[in-house]
């Protein structure tokens, strides 16, 4: 009797707990869906590259420090992709002296237009046009803007590398699917996705509403 | 062994008056429990009973084992067999595990669970009295002699006589004297002994022999152990070591 | 953190607190009025929940010295995040333990007389030792941990020296008294019931305490990655699926060894036909072995699941309630016909019982905010897993262009 009682209540404080947990909306790490269930070729390491000295921040923006002490910002693999291909509008000015989570850039998806926060406090030393309008093959070389900061890259609840970066990037993958059939927003999407694990689909209509790029905005894109 | 003194109980001669349970309690200053001695039972302020089975009467009480579980037991040697055979008990050292309670193959030890400071309880075949050279309480007191007190080996003699002098009248077997490796109350009955509630089916080997042939391995696993442990460190990292050099050269080779 | 985030009150506090405050309660009246009339304890019931609780408490903490020897004597490094963590569970789950005893034993202010009254033929001193001699090496083997925060180096570098054999010695440590927690029951061949009772007892406990050891740390990691998130500051808590399932691998293979050892020990002593016998005693027997052994075996031998994190989970679960079941089979309900009292354990005794578990939790969160609990393996071998990461992103690189 004392074994089932005390088997039982062991169970039944883990079922509480899920069910806590239920409430609270979050989801078990047992339970939440696996990566290997999406098992799409953007998760592999190979597509997704992590390069080792960048940092990356939860708006989807890459950090990289120069040794001359600049820091260079630019959009990530999934900013650039998340929605279709994003082309960047707008930049801030230089010289400007820049407020962690002010607006940094600007890019659209087709003719929707989405804000990218700054990281990072900082004064703008200088401004790389040659990537406004254009279509980027390599995020990583595609900065944006370099900056000049005291803030460190070190802050590990700010910045992430390395397989942390890897990870994180994975679950907005499958985040970023859950938000598109919630949206119900359609294949159709525009020009090249990642979503369809990199298939190419030229001139697509856009089928972005405001309302969906106003959620996307506050899930993806806010620090 | 041979000054080893113990007694014998003869069921045949029992008539069941209680005067050993009264006398018990005096010598141990223990109060009543019960009014009607016969539905008694063993507790921390009754060593010994004196039950009723039809027309036969039985005693229960700590059979004072030659080589006592409780005793091999208890890992800060509370109890102790005394010079006398007995199995005493010293309050002072005991820390209260039970472990003695749990292992007794009689099941016999009891505890003082009422009280915040509780001691073992159990019959120690009034040793003090023994060694002023007095009788046990419960011998003293008996009127018909069906308990009587002796050395080990005349006790052992007297019941054998018994036994062969009238075959009809006592069923065949000593009991006390092999179960459990034995130990210093005798007891013969004229019905099998598992009628009477008395614990039947025990090995004849002492308890404490099942723990040592696990214990005896001990040192042996220690060493073993640590043998195997640093030769299996030693090795491991030998091999790492290996692994990394030829790691290194190939990678010289390869640029 | 601060005051307002400790005193916000969330589901868990509430309830940690109600069950620490009983817990206190029965703790005061245990010591004040004695055994007889908080617990359900008696003459044929002399041990109860709180010592079957200390046999489950030091077979889930095994964990600290097998992961231990894996990686400083085996050189598997890949279990390194798990050491830390493990002997933290050791340690916390081994003073549950000694505190339970000392809850447990009838006259407290005596504890310890072990130290200088000496029987070395009782399993009890025997077990008593082995349980000082491993709690002091798992200090010694934590003590790292605490020195480096407070930026003490000079000892550090002393217990470096001795660390080797401190681990050999907690192995061999662990070893006895895990297997010995088993050898207290040899002694009464006529009260255990014969399904468990065997002569084989300690080998028993020793390789099932393996098997749940392991479990306890993988089920612990899902704990970890439920309850020390991002947002509260931790770091490398998140699961790390290649380690969990070699872990898993090693728990397959210790069941399945426990498994064959029971088939050997019912064979080998004629004890089959108790397997047909209708009766509690059969029924909570083929409960634990379903639970504990059969089920985990099956579910750990299909590659898919060892490598699936939710299967992983409820594999640990099953294993530690098999440990749970067994344990307590041994300690109560194969104890239970002989004693012929049916023993369910008082409001008081599962109070205090609660109350330590919950207190080693809290400890135990304590600790991992404080100190560097979780490494990640990375930082460890920084050299060489950023060699291989720069080279990749050469190749990547090159993609994107
Ligand atoms: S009968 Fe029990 S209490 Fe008495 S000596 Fe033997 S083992 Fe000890
Ligand atoms: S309860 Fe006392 S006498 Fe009995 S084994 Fe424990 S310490 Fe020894």
């Amino acid at each position: 009797m004392v074994a089932i009682f005390v088997l039982a209540l062991f169970l039944f404080i883990l079922l509480v707990d899920l069910i806590v947990l239920r409430i609270q909306g979050k989801s078990h790490p047992a339970f939440e869906p696996a990566l290997s269930q999406y098992d799409y070729p953007v998760y592999d390491g190979n597509v997704i590259p992590i390069p080792s000295n960048l940092f990356f921040s939860k708006g989807h923006t890459w950090l990289k420090k120069n040794k001359d002490g600049l820091i260079e910002i630019g959009i990530d693999p999934f900013g650039t992709t998340a929605l279709g291909t994003l082309l960047i509008q707008k930049c801030v000015k230089s010289g400007k002296e820049l407020k962690r989570g002010e607006v940094i850039l600007e890019g659209s998806y087709g003719n929707k237009t989405v804000k990218f926060l700054s990281p990072i406090n900082g004064s703008v030393k200088s401004i790389n046009a040659d990537v406004i309008g254009k279509k980027i093959s390599n995020p990583y070389k595609a900065w944006g803007v370099r900056l000049i900061s005291k803030d460190s890259l070190e802050n590990g609840n700010l910045y992430f590398g390395g397989t942390e970066a890897l990870n994180w990037m994975k679950k907005e993958f499958i985040k970023l699917k859950g938000f598109i059939d919630d949206h119900s927003l359609k294949v159709e999407l525009v020009g090249e996705t990642m979503y369809d694990g990199g298939l190419l689909s030229n001139n697509t209509s856009v089928l972005l509403v405001d309302q969906s790029v106003n959620d996307f905005e506050k899930e993806f894109l806010s620090l | 062994m041979l000054n080893e003194t113990g007694i014998l109980f003869d069921i045949t001669l029992c008539e069941g008056c209680g005067a050993c349970y009264d006398m018990c309690k005096e010598v141990n200053n223990l109060p009543e429990t019960n009014d009607d001695y016969l539905k008694d039972h063993l507790s921390d302020n009754t060593f010994t009973v004196v039950e009723e089975y039809g027309e036969i009467y039985t005693r229960k009480l700590c059979m004072h084992c030659n080589e006592p579980a409780c005793v091999s037991v208890c890992l800060v040697g509370a109890i102790k067999k005394s010079s006398t055979g007995a199995v005493v008990y010293d309050a002072d050292k005991c820390i209260g595990c039970r472990y003695c309670m749990q292992a007794c193959p009689h099941s016999i030890p009891r505890y003082e669970w009422g009280l915040t400071k509780p001691r073992i309880r159990k019959c120690n075949l009034c040793d003090d009295r023994v060694k002023a050279g007095k009788l046990p309480g419960c011998v003293e007191a008996c009127p018909t002699e069906a308990t009587i007190f002796g050395k080990m080996d005349e006790l052992i003699e007297i019941a054998k006589k018994r036994l062969k002098s009238d075959p009809d009248k006592y069923y065949q077997h000593i009991y006390g004297l092999e179960e459990a490796g034995g130990g210093h109350v005798l007891i013969i009955s004229p019905v099998p002994f598992e009628q009477l509630g008395y614990v039947s089916k025990l090995t004849n080997e002492p308890m404490p022999e099942f723990t040592m042939r696990a214990m005896e391995k001990i040192p042996s696993v220690a060493i073993g152990g640590g043998l195997f442990l640093s030769a299996m460190f030693w090795l491991t990292k030998r091999k790492n070591e290996l692994a990394k050099e030829k790691k290194s050269t190939n990678g010289k080779e390869s640029i | 953190m601060k005051i307002n985030d400790i005193l916000k009150p969330t589901f868990w506090k509430v309830v940690s607190v109600i069950i620490v405050t009983m817990g206190l309660f029965s703790t005061y009246y245990r010591f004040s009025r004695g055994l007889g009339l908080t617990t359900n304890l008696h003459d044929s019931v002399p041990w109860g929940l709180w010592i079957g609780f200390d046999f489950i408490g030091v077979g889930l903490a095994a964990a600290g010295f097998t992961i231990a020897a894996t990686v400083h004597i085996f050189h598997i490094h890949k279990y390194e995040p798990l050491v830390r963590p493990a002997i933290l569970t050791a340690f916390l789950g081994y003073l549950v333990v000694v505190c339970l005893l000392v809850v447990d034993l009838g006259r407290p202010e005596n504890f310890w007389h072990p130290l200088v009254m000496w029987n070395i033929h009782s399993v009890m001193f025997e077990i008593t030792w082995c349980l000082i001699c491993y709690t002091t090496v798992l200090i010694l083997e934590f003590a790292p941990v605490v020195l480096e925060k407070f930026k003490i180096k000079a000892p550090i570098k002393y217990l470096k020296i001795i660390s080797i054999p401190v681990v050999i010695a907690g192995v061999i440590f662990s070893t006895l008294h895990q297997s010995s927690f088993g050898s207290l029951y040899l002694i009464v061949p006529g009260k255990l019931h014969p399904l468990w009772y065997s002569s084989l007892l300690p080998v028993h406990f020793y390789i099932s305490c393996i098997a749940a050891g392991l479990s306890m740390i993988i089920f612990e990691s899902f704990l970890i990655a439920r309850a020390f998130t991002k947002e509260d500051g931790f770091h490398h808590t998140e699961l790390k699926m290649d380690i969990l399932s070699g872990a898993s691998f090693a728990v397959l293979i210790a069941l399945i060894a426990g498994f064959l050892l029971k088939i050997y020990d019912f064979i080998g002593n004629g004890k089959l036909p108790l397997l047909t016998v209708p009766s509690t005693e059969t029924y909570f027997f083929y409960l634990e072995i379903l639970i504990g052994t059969l089920v985990p075996i099956f579910l750990l031998s299909y590659k898919k699941l060892i490598e699936d994190k939710k299967w992983i989970y409820l594999t640990s679960i099953c294993v530690i309630s098999g440990l749970i079941l067994n344990r307590l089979n041994v300690s109560i309900t194969g104890l239970a016909s002989s004693s012929g009292v049916n023993y369910f354990p008082s409001f008081d005794e599962i109070n205090i019982t609660m109350m330590l578990v919950v207190l080693a939790i809290f400890a135990f969160r304590l600790i991992a905010k404080n100190f560097d609990v979780f490494v990640s393996n990375e930082s460890e071998h920084s050299v060489n897993e950023n060699g291989t990461a720069k080279s990749k992103q050469i190749i990547l690189s090159e993609r994107y262009e």
